[in-house]
């Protein structure tokens, strides 16, 4: 209700203003440093970054490839984000848990698996080889074949997400209704659905893009000399040559770049995109009409209609791609089992040295348990702030919370690199870089859009009602927030929680900034591993921490089965009526 | 009166955790006064409420009935405090309660889908509002029982909300609101997803309870049927305005104006020639049929209407002395039947009779005269 | 990040060091009145930074732990220094480091800006001092490894070059390369580039960065990967992705060791020396002029050269290990028939000033900058 008592506490402004505060303080405190150091001296080293034509070229050659991917992505994913969509129970579950899995393991791991996988002894020459489709091994590593794969592999489960996320929200009624007017069912699929997926489709790019924009783990291990992107270049600034000027310029100028792409989405889209409304751009409207001219393209595709109307057929290219999520495991399990000192797929000889080395490495115990505690930290920071935001946002009046939106999900819209600088940099000042403490609130800051958005759905899916009955029946806000409200979103409590750590415990960029002798993560410690030193640990290390999720997952899939089990039991003490 | 104050004052009109348990059933019931309230929501031109004034005596059950829209929603939502007045007073037993929050008002309020939590079971979500009040854990589990029996759940504490059907759902949102002996009950359009069959039964149970109970309710509806069956004394809103408040009976005999008239029951209106003024009474010539009735006369800036309920009219044939007309149709509704019959000046009634092997039958164009007892009518 | 190592050119190094350094004292016995570490706290830590993977793994085995050992220190280790690490590091008062490994063209640079303490010999022993040549133990800076670069190659291949020239000609050589990138701890790709266009080996400086451009542009399609640290570009030739590579000796002997089918051959190799400095504001300074000094004694140079096939300075610990495993000494670089083969460089030469105030090592980086990705 918008007028609450006249004298009562504004719980509402109060949690939001928290979590804004927070935000300003660490994620876009950092950021604007960042900005003044590159602004110094009347921006002269932005000057002399653009005037380079080596950096210039470079920026060229990420916008363009981020570009690509992107639609390649988007190729990929659509199949498997409609088949989701239009799947119900057990079907569903399973393409949107098996196009996912992926995401638990560490981009790291995944970037290594597919330098094996493509290697010139690697499997997939094998087979080719084997099969007789050539006669040289093909040289798919180190050049734009690898990077592009391996970054296909990264970004297809993040749109698939995404892409659920909005197509399930598309009424099958509409192209039914096409169906019984007449149409074909590819000429349904073009005519209504296509049309009516534009607003997902429209999601799902600007995402990829962003994290597209700021690559540079992958690039860096299978990227040749011309797949060089601009992040490693900032990475290489800051962390190599510690020219933290050109570095922030630099970063000055991949933001740039990112907040003009973000500005043509808001064009395309409409800006209450930003700020959790529904899609209701203009543009959006003739970009959906624009998408309706494809719909000719049922005149040339009709005699392949037999074909391409066969629900069958897309299930098995579905099917093919969701193996293809799985190919870096058919390596990385294996791998962590090899006796030898170096990379060797497959492996000759078998051992459990490398988790015997693990277990026994004070590096790697001591980096696990940072990861866990850093983990631990951010999760908690993130979940709190994300569930009292919820509440504020949903009490506080409407022109605080259409600017509050996209305050909190800014962190997912920027690429992390241009944070990670910038905090590195902030955290040395003030004497928070190397420690648990600074990389938890960094982490923090960058797994709350998630978690914010998680939870928020879940506040706002309880009828508000019940907390106005909660509080006719004598129970103040935070009672009633503690007694009623709480108890009804934890279920999607523990999933943020789940969810924030994994995405802290994975989190390789600003832990390589901000890490160092006394804190280092496992990310960081990969890091190295792959940079450094070559050897099957790595691997080792991913299958535990894999092992590791996938147990924290299914403990806090039973702790939620139990509590709802609670609720469904049904004791009758007297006679039933 | 400063805030703080009135939150300790309204602490103590709380039944004490002693009187809840030692106590009957009978609520400490309070007086209901809505003083002049007003209520402008942002963006809209007309108020929702506008100058309201409304009492609801201690123990009565007023039912606000209204269309959607009405403003009547909005004064629940006042009074519950979940709404802010912009303008006047609302008070409880003769104490001003607009400053204070809604969990200090005691006030009990039974929502649309009923708001039960759906994590507690029925007890606890009954035993829920003693626990506010700090009522030790034995005691509240017999004061609960105690109402759940009265409400005609006595089996069904231990389950949840979802795996009660709707009018036990019902039952249990009442027993959440009661358990506490608030000063006033609030009702806010509490059976309208149920089925008519069950709706009618669960107005009689209310009925009980509140005999049972004596809290005094305000009770929201847009059914007209329902409004009359279960109130006290019925309060009518239009578009944020109290049109009339009476009784049951007076509304619907005694309608003030053509709103009331046709939102309570049907009417027919028909033009006629008045002359007279609504203290004194009206002489009324409708095609040659002349009387005198009451009435309070047209609304400024409108022809003046008679207006007749259709069980008012009698119907008979060519001759008799009344207007006349010929029938269009009859139509059978159960128990009644309805004639509409075209009168000779123009304009249509409905007539509503009873059906009777004794009454004669009028097929569709045959000449009528229809009649009635000018006591009965209306001048609006 | 990789070290420097000259062994012939120590006359003209210690020329360079003292002509750019601050010490004029040039003798064999520690500098009398050195700043004075003998009196430091005693603290429980030592961080040592070094160049990563197996490499770094024996230093710390052969060369730090023990001493650690003995005396209660905890030690910890970071990877990947760079002079610009260092320079933020000791600006901002902040220096996690003790013990940092850096080439032999950073010293001048680490010596002109101040980033780097004398190191107290006080805490060295006779015996480990005489067997030393003081090339290897200038004012700041002790010998941590002597190694050389050069032609690593695939065992299962028919033959392999045994000069640049050769390692240049792709058709008689056929297969990828893998070769360091310009951004790597030593400048040695552009030094290779020369040598394989016929300049005498030794004459390779001032460096023609175009004539070693032109030179690398015709072996740029040829080469799979241009690495930025050793580890993954003897991954590579580990994995039979690459033929051929320029690489150190040390990490390619070692995936000998353990079976992979690579070897090493010394013809042409870029000889090389590292050093370990102790950077200014270091906080365990006690624990790592201990250390130190430790790690330059006859038993940890031996241990260190046993675990990778890696030479050091100690005479004593040279004529140890000849003497107890011939055949094993026979591979390191120190040993005369490698030696010989082995080409001299001068990485103080990067350390020098190219005219505008940036060192040729920072021109050399641009440079490559540009014309990379072309």
């Amino acid at each position: 209700m918008n007028s609450e008592r006249r004298r009562s506490i504004p719980w509402g402004m109060i949690w939001l203003t928290a979590v804004i505060a927070y935000l300003l303080v660490v994620y876009f405190g950092p950021i604007a440093w960042l900005l003044r150091y590159a602004l110094e001296g009347g921006g002269g080293s932005l000057l002399q970054v653009l005037g380079s034509s080596v950096t210039r070229s470079i920026l060229v050659n990420t916008l363009t490839f981020a570009a690509a991917i992107t639609i390649l992505t988007l190729l990929f994913s659509y199949p498997i984000a409609y088949f989701a969509a239009t799947s119900h129970g057990r079907t569903r579950n399973a393409l949107l848990l098996v196009s996912t899995i992926p995401l638990w393991t560490s981009l790291l791991v995944r970037s290594v698996a597919w330098l094996i996988v493509l290697a010139r002894h690697g499997p997939v020459n094998e087979i080719l080889l084997a099969l007789g489709l050539i006669s040289e091994p093909l040289n798919m590593t180190h050049n734009t074949v690898g990077f592009y794969v391996s970054s296909l592999y990264i970004l297809v489960p993040t749109m698939v997400l995404v892409l659920f996320a909005s197509m399930r929200g598309i009424d099958p009624a509409h192209v039914k209704s096409a169906r019984t007017l007449g149409a074909h069912p590819l000429q349904a699929f073009l005519n209504v659905y296509v049309p009516l997926s534009i607003p997902a489709v429209v999601s799902g790019c600007l995402l990829v893009f962003i994290i597209a924009l700021g690559f540079f783990v992958t690039p860096s291990l299978l990227g040749g000399p011309s797949d060089r992107q601009f992040s490693m270049l900032i990475q290489q600034t800051v962390d190599r040559f510690a020219d933290f000027t050109r570095g922030a310029a630099l970063s000055l100028v991949l933001l740039i770049c990112s907040l003009a792409c973000l500005a043509l989405f808001g064009w395309v889209a409409g800006f209450n995109q930003f700020m959790g409304g529904r899609y209701r751009g203009k543009s959006l409207g003739s970009l959906q009409r624009v998408s309706l001219k494809l719909r000719y393209l049922d005149v040339p595709l009709r005699p392949l209609a037999p074909v391409l109307e066969s629900r069958r057929l897309w299930l098995i290219v579905v099917t093919i791609t969701l193996v293809f999520m799985f190919v870096p495991y058919i390596v990385i399990i294996p791998l962590s089992f090899s006796d030898a000192e170096y990379l060797e797929f497959p492996p000759s000889t078998w051992s459990l040295r490398w988790y015997e080395e693990i277990a026994g490495s004070s590096r790697w115990l001591t980096a696990g348990i940072t990861s866990v505690v850093v983990g631990g930290i951010a999760a908690a920071i993130a979940v709190s702030l994300s569930f009292v935001g919820s509440l504020g946002m949903r009490d506080a009046p409407g022109r605080v919370s259409r600017v509050a939106l996209p305050l909190i999900i800014a962190p997912m819209l920027i690429p992390s690199i241009i944070y990670s600088v910038g905090a590195f940099m902030t955290a040395s000042t003030i004497g928070l870089s190397d420690t648990v403490l600074g990389i938890a609130l960094a982490h923090a800051a960058l797994a709350l859009p998630v978690c914010f958005i998680l939870i928020a759905t879940a506040v706002d899916g309880v009828d508000p009602a019940i907390e106005r009955a909660a509080r006719s029946l004598g129970a103040s806000t935070l009672t009633s927030t503690r007694r009623i409200m709480l108890p009804l979103v934890r279920p999607v409590l523990y999933v943020a929680a789940l969810l924030a750590f994994q995405t802290s415990f994975d989190e390789i960029v600003v832990a390589l900034f901000m890490s160092g002798v006394q804190t280092r993560t496992i990310p960081r410690l990969m890091w190295e591993g792959a940079r450094l030193e070559v050897n099957p640990a790595i691997s080792a290390v991913a299958v535990l921490v894999l092992g590791a999720i996938l147990i924290l997952a299914v403990v806090t899939g039973i702790v939620q089965q139990a509590s709802l089990w609670r609720r469904q039991r049904v004791r009758v003490e007297e006679s039933s009526q | 009166m400063p805030a703080t104050e009135n939150r300790l004052y309204a602490r103590r009109q709380d039944p004490s955790a002693e009187e809840l348990i030692a106590g009957a059933d009978r609520t400490t019931a309070s007086r209901l006064d809505i003083v002049n309230v007003t209520k402008r929501f942002r963006g809209t031109a007309t108020p929702a409420v506008e100058s309201l004034n409304l009492s609801v005596e201690s123990g009565q059950f007023l039912v606000l009935l209204g269309a959607s829209g009405s403003g009547k929603t909005t004064t629940l939502m006042m009074v519950a405090g979940f709404v802010q007045p912009d303008d006047g007073d609302i008070q409880l037993g003769s104490r001003s309660i607009v400053n204070v929050p809604p969990e200090s008002r005691n006030i009990g309020v039974v929502f649309q889908n009923y708001a039960l939590f759906p994590h507690m079971t029925v007890q606890e979500n009954v035993r829920f509002p003693l626990q506010m009040r700090r009522v030790r854990h034995q005691d509240a589990d017999r004061r609960v029982f105690s109402i759940l029996e009265m409400v005609g759940l006595s089996g069904m504490a231990r389950r949840y909300p979802h795996q009660l059907s709707g009018g036990q759902q019902q039952r249990v949102a009442l027993a959440r609101a009661l358990v506490f002996r608030p000063s006033i009950l609030l009702m806010d359009e509490p059976l309208g997803a149920l089925d008519r069959q069950l709706r009618g039964r669960m107005q009689q149970e209310i009925r009980e309870i509140h005999r049972e109970v004596g809290a005094t309710t305000l009770y929201v509806t847009h059914d007209q049927d329902e409004a009359l069956t279960m109130a006290d004394r019925v309060a009518v809103l239009r578009e944020g305005r109290l049109e009339q408040m009476a009784t049951p009976q007076n509304l619907f005999d005694r309608p003030k104006n053509r709103f009331v008239a046709s939102f309570v029951g049907e009417c027919n209106f028909l033009s006629a020639r008045v002359e007279g003024n609504s203290s004194a009474g009206w002489d009324v010539d409708l095609d040659g049929y002349r009387g005198h009735c009451e009435g309070s006369g047209p609304e400024p800036s409108r022809p003046a209407t008679l207006a007749i309920r259709p069980h008012v009219l009698r119907v008979s044939d060519e001759g008799h002395p009344g207007v006349a007309g010929a029938v269009i149709d009859t139509l059978f509704v159960g128990d009644s039947e309805e004639i509409l019959v075209r009168l000779d000046q123009g304009e249509s009634v409905t007539i509503r009779r009873v059906t009777g092997e004794a009454a004669t039958r009028f097929p569709p164009g045959t000449r009528v005269t229809v009649s009635w007892s000018w006591r009965n009518a209306l001048v609006l | 990040m990789t070290t420097h190592r000259t062994l012939a050119a120590g006359a003209v190094a210690l020329v360079a060091l003292g002509l750019v350094g601050c010490s004029s004292s040039t003798s064999t016995t520690p500098p009398a009145g050195s700043p004075t570490t003998s009196k430091n706290p005693a603290t429980s830590e030592l961080v040592f930074f070094s160049v990563g993977g197996t490499f770094q793994k024996a230093q710390v085995d052969g060369l730090f732990q023990p001493c650690a050992d003995k005396n209660g220190i905890t030690l910890k280790q970071d990877e990947g220094p760079s002079v610009a690490k260092i320079r933020a590091a000791v600006e901002s008062g902040n220096v996690p480091w003790d013990i940092i490994e850096v080439g032999e063209s950073d010293l001048p640079t680490l010596i002109a800006e101040d980033l780097i303490v004398p190191i107290d010999y006080s805490y060295f022993d006779q015996a480990t001092l005489d067997a030393i040549d003081p090339v290897f133990r200038p004012e700041r800076a002790v010998e941590a490894v002597i190694f050389v670069e050069g032609i690593g190659y695939r065992t299962d291949v028919a033959s392999h070059p045994t000069t640049w020239a050769e390692f240049w000609d792709t058709s008689k050589f056929p297969g990828l390369r893998v070769m360091p990138s310009g951004n790597y701890f030593n400048p040695t790709v552009f030094e290779s580039a020369l040598v394989a266009d016929g300049v005498t080996p030794g004459q390779q400086y001032p460096i023609d960065f175009d004539r070693a451009f032109k030179s690398l542009d015709k072996i740029k399609g040829s080469v799979k990967a241009w690495h930025d640290t050793p580890a993954p570009g003897v991954q590579l030739l580990v994995d039979g992705e690459v033929n051929y590579g320029l690489l150190p000796n040390g990490r390619v002997l070692q995936a000998k060791g353990q079976g992979a089918k690579v070897d090493f051959d010394y013809s042409q190799a870029f000889r090389l020396v590292d050093y370990h400095v102790v950077p200014k504001g270091a906080k365990n300074l006690d624990n790592a002029m201990k250390c130190l000094a430790y790690s330059m004694t006859k038993d940890a140079s031996v241990a260190f050269m046993k675990l990778i096939a890696y030479g050091r300075s100690n005479k004593d610990a040279n004529k140890a290990l000849q003497a107890e495993d011939p055949a094993y000494a026979a591979t390191l670089p120190t040993s005369p028939d490698n030696y010989a083969k082995t080409l001299p460089t001068d990485m103080t030469w990067y350390a020098q000033d190219s005219g505008n105030g940036k060192t040729w090592l920072q021109v050399s980086i641009e440079r490559w900058n540009e014309w990379y990705g072309q």
